[in-house]
């Protein structure tokens, strides 16, 4: 990436003159933190019920329910409380792939969250990661801290493998305000990542996890015979790519995507994949859109 | 199975092979490199797909591969079907009788169809088959196993032999065995079954008999008259066995001689049944004279249809007599019109310079020289010497009264048909003053052969090399041989057999002649490969032919003839009821086959390139 052009140019304000104006309808104005985690909060409002799983605080379990219903159910409050939004930018060399390259989308996209946020006087605070925290902005509020963030984003760069679990166990392993974890990332992490987000929720964080992808990523178009290197470790696979090497290839991305989505799902986080290939204020509506992002 | 190709070809079949499938995985393209962001969705791919499509794939690659080998290494190797090769020892057992040079109505002879059958035996056995070729004569066989190479090298060098006793080998002897339990290769035996009728259990038998008819002369031989030395008749024995009802049943005879003579008879003898024939030589000169023999169809053995003799010259004798004044013996020897008489003293000086260009034979009518003549010698005297047969005690002459013991002068039992006694009648030959010879010491250790006497006294004793001799235990004068009938014959015969060119009548194969040294040349005056033999030189006359040995100042005549009658019946088989074997399949199935194979072979790698472009094979 080259950091000799701002990607937060004017073409880029003014795109988040529009979201903000998309933003503005789709979130409650409020100077508290408008982000309301679908976690058990200090709040009496009864938002929702789940099923209840392991982990979660049994004090929150409906027992009434449990003797209709012979099931566990738990009780969902709305905590009513101004929640930090922590932006995860991954800056592995994986991300460096893509016209425009995916770290630049999802730095835009980061971007355009941090605004949002500190238009809506939300906390934002944002961590480069690869194998471990590369750098991080401590938590802002208002909208003075626009720029500072954007300077933040401007400045990174991509390098080195990737593992969120590290980074979230160093992360989250410091005492932390609870609060919305955002992941923007390929999501091609060796380690478990899973166990990564568990780390998370064990800290009783929200998160949504959106998952960057170059269209070439989407639909690979490869040579008959290829040897793929890997960006980040330098292994090569040689395959001899196929209709039917490409439809499983498809089938084990959505796969991939599947058990991320139904982990998110299961514990009430977010997750969306993003085109790197389209307008990254798309995707940024498309987060908002989901009701996994905004309550 | 065995493979028909050498084993160093084999080798070099596999190391292509293995080079031609490492080149198929070479020449495929190279994969373009890509890098991607993470392999970790491909991974996941690759990993799902070895499990699953991948091992099909190379199962399908690997079994193309390993078929396409295969059939190069097939193709290269020839192997031999089981039951179409032989493997491991082969004894093959070749008969190498006479009968065996029959010609086949087909062409060819039954040897040219035996050897053929084993050189398709060996041909068509495996590569690592040991031979032991062995023939029937005994003697031109080999001693061990060898390699197919040599055996067939020495395959070429066997043929039928003449001359020789034939027989089965004692193969379970030459096997090491030796205790007549079956032996550890398997054992052929090739022949026609007349010579060598059977073959031990467990031998493999190949029949090449086939009737062929034949005519052949089973004897022949030319001798003078009996009542004139200087004239000569031949006497000729011819067979017949015809193959078929439609023999003419005639057999031409003629017999050529020196100078253009000849004499042609036309003979009708039955079949199977030896006719004889006397043919008076009028008009033939000293010289050989050759019989041949002809019917009017095919004729199975060309060698018994000629035979060979020699008539000697009759030239002027220079006769030296040596002994004191005997009216006798000059009259007896000037009554013969060929000699030319010198008389001697007796004395040293009467045998000096002696040598056979001024001298062909000196008669001794008294003591005998030390040394032994360079010339015959005709010896009627008294005394001993070295060269002489010993002679026994006096009490042995007889008793000792005036007239002396009369000994009755019987010819010696199997000498009746020597040239000199043939036909000859001395029953009332007697004799006086009998210094006999030792006869028990007269045999085979001795070149004197007795041929007037009795087991223990010698009267007559006569000598082949180094020159002939003669040597009587008597005075010619105290018998009454002279006044016999049949003297001057037996004079002239002596005379004849003492001068004449010495012939000999022998079969065909290997001649001995009892020479110390010599040279030996055929009919055309080119020297014959020969090699001594102790006393004797040894040639080859697998030929009907005449032959000349000369060495030492003698010369002998060979006349070298077949005259057998158990090699003219060709027909006397005893397998003459089976059908002759088939020849086996020229070289290897596989061998014929390869072309085939290395189109398969090429076709496979054609497949398996397809197959790898179109992701069906990795």
């Amino acid at each position: 990436m080259s950091n000799s052009q701002t990607l937060f140019d004017n073409d880029f304000m003014e795109r988040l003159e529009y979201l903000k104006l998309m933003a503005t309808r789709m979130l409650p104005s409020r100077h508290r933190g408008e982000h309301r985690a679908r976690k058990r909060g200090s709040g009496i409002e009864l938002a929702d019920y789940r099923p209840y799983v392991d982990g979660d605080d049994t004090r929150d379990v409906d027992w009434k329910a449990f003797l209709r219903l012979d099931k566990l159910v738990l009780r969902i409050f709305d905590e009513e409380a101004d929640l930090p939004v922590y932006l995860f930018v991954d800056r592995s060399a994986s991300m460096a792939f893509g016209s425009p390259p995916k770290f630049d989308f999802a730095r835009k996209m980061a971007g355009a969250l941090s605004y949002i946020g500190l238009m809506n006087h939300d906390l934002i605070s944002i961590v480069w990661y690869g194998r471990k925290i590369d750098g991080w902005m401590a938590p802002k509020r208002g909208r003075n801290q626009i720029f500072r963030a954007f300077r933040f984003l401007d400045a990174g760069d991509t390098g080195g493998a990737t593992s969120l679990a590290a980074c979230f166990r160093t992360f989250f392993g410091s005492r932390r305000k609870r609060g919305l974890a955002v992941v923007l990332s390929d999501l091609m992490d060796e380690e478990d990542l899973l166990g990564a987000f568990d780390a998370c929720r064990y800290q009783k964080h929200d998160m949504f996890v959106v998952q960057v992808l170059t269209p070439e990523e989407l639909d690979p178009a490869l040579p008959d015979e290829a040897l793929l290197t890997d960006s980040e470790d330098g292994s090569e696979r040689r395959v001899r790519v196929t209709p039917r090497l490409l439809d499983r290839y498809q089938t084990a991305l959505a796969e991939h995507q599947q058990k991320v989505e139904e982990y998110c799902s299961r514990y009430g986080f977010g997750f969306c994949v993003a085109n790197s290939g389209e307008p990254f204020e798309d995707a940024v509506m498309a987060i908002f859109k989901t009701d996994r992002f905004i309550r | 199975m065995g493979f028909g190709a050498a084993p160093l070809l084999i080798a070099l079949g596999v190391l292509l092979t293995a080079g031609i499938i490492v080149v198929l995985y070479w020449v495929r393209p190279e994969p373009q490199p890509v890098v991607v962001p993470s392999n970790l969705i491909w991974r996941r791919v690759l990993d799902e797909r070895r499990r699953r499509e991948d091992f099909w794939r190379w199962l399908v690659s690997l079994v193309i591969a390993l078929l396409a080998g295969l059939a190069v290494i097939l193709a290269v190797a020839q192997p031999l079907p089981e039951g179409a090769a032989r493997g491991g020892r082969i004894v093959v057992v070749m008969d190498t009788a006479p009968s065996m040079a029959a010609a086949l109505p087909g062409g060819g002879t039954r040897w040219d169809q035996a050897a053929e059958q084993v050189r398709r035996i060996l041909t068509g056995s495996s590569e690592t088959s040991e031979f032991l070729l062995l023939d029937t004569a005994g003697d031109r066989g080999g001693r061990s196993f060898i390699g197919r190479r040599e055996a067939l090298e020495a395959l070429d060098g066997l043929g039928p032999v003449h001359g020789r006793e034939h027989r089965f080998p004692d193969v379970a002897d030459l096997l090491g065995s030796g205790s007549g339990a079956a032996p550890a290769a398997e054992v052929i035996f090739v022949g026609d079954g007349v010579y060598v009728p059977e073959a031990p259990e467990g031998v493999e038998r190949l029949s090449v008999f086939e009737s062929a008819p034949n005519a052949g002369i089973t004897a022949f031989d030319v001798r003078p008259l009996p009542s004139d030395p200087g004239r000569f008749e031949a006497f000729i024995e011819v067979v017949r066995y015809p193959a078929g009802d439609d023999d003419a049943g005639v057999v031409v005879l003629q017999i050529d001689g020196a100078g253009g003579a000849s004499a042609r008879r036309t003979l009708r003898p039955d079949p199977g049944t030896p006719l004889g024939e006397t043919v008076p030589l009028t008009g033939f000169v000293a010289g050989p004279v050759r019989a041949v023999i002809a019917i009017s169809g095919e004729d199975g053995l060309p060698a018994d249809d000629v035979a060979h003799a020699y008539i000697p010259a009759r030239n002027r004798l220079r006769v030296l007599l040596v002994g004191g004044p005997n009216p006798f013996w000059e009259a007896a020897l000037r009554l013969d019109p060929r000699v030319s008489l010198s008389v001697a003293a007796p004395g040293p000086d009467a045998f000096a310079d002696l040598d056979s260009g001024s001298l062909d034979l000196v008669v001794v009518d008294g003591p005998p020289p030390e040394a032994m003549p360079a010339v015959p010698v005709l010896f009627a005297g008294s005394g001993s010497a070295a060269w002489l047969p010993s002679r026994l005690g006096g009490e042995a002459a007889g008793p000792g009264d005036e007239e002396g013991t009369a000994v009755m002068l019987p010819v010696v039992r199997g000498q009746a048909e020597h040239p000199l006694l043939r036909d000859l009648n001395l029953e009332d030959a007697m004799a006086r003053d009998v210094a006999a010879f030792d006869a028990a010491s007269l045999g085979d250790r001795s070149p004197w052969t007795l041929l007037l006497g009795d087991s223990r006294l010698g009267l007559l004793a006569a000598r082949e090399s180094p020159l002939r001799s003669l040597a009587f235990a008597f005075p010619i004068a105290r018998s009454n041989l002279p006044l016999q009938a049949d003297f001057p014959l037996l004079l002239s015969r002596a005379l004849s057999w003492l001068t004449d060119v010495e012939v000999r009548r022998v079969g065909l194969g290997q001649a001995r002649v009892a020479m110390a040294a010599g040279a030996v040349f055929d009919a055309d005056g080119r020297e014959v490969p020969s090699r001594r033999l102790g006393s004797e030189i040894s040639f080859d006359a697998s030929e009907p032919s005449l032959y000349y040995a000369a060495g030492g100042g003698r010369e002998v005549v060979v006349a070298a003839s077949l005259l057998d009658r158990r090699a003219s019946d060709l027909n006397q088989s005893a397998w003459a009821g089976e059908p002759p074997a088939s020849l086996a399949p020229a070289g290897t199935v596989a061998s014929a086959l390869w072309p085939i194979l290395a189109l398969f072979a090429l076709l496979l790698i054609v497949a398996e390139w397809v197959a790898f472009h179109r992701h069906a094979t990795v």
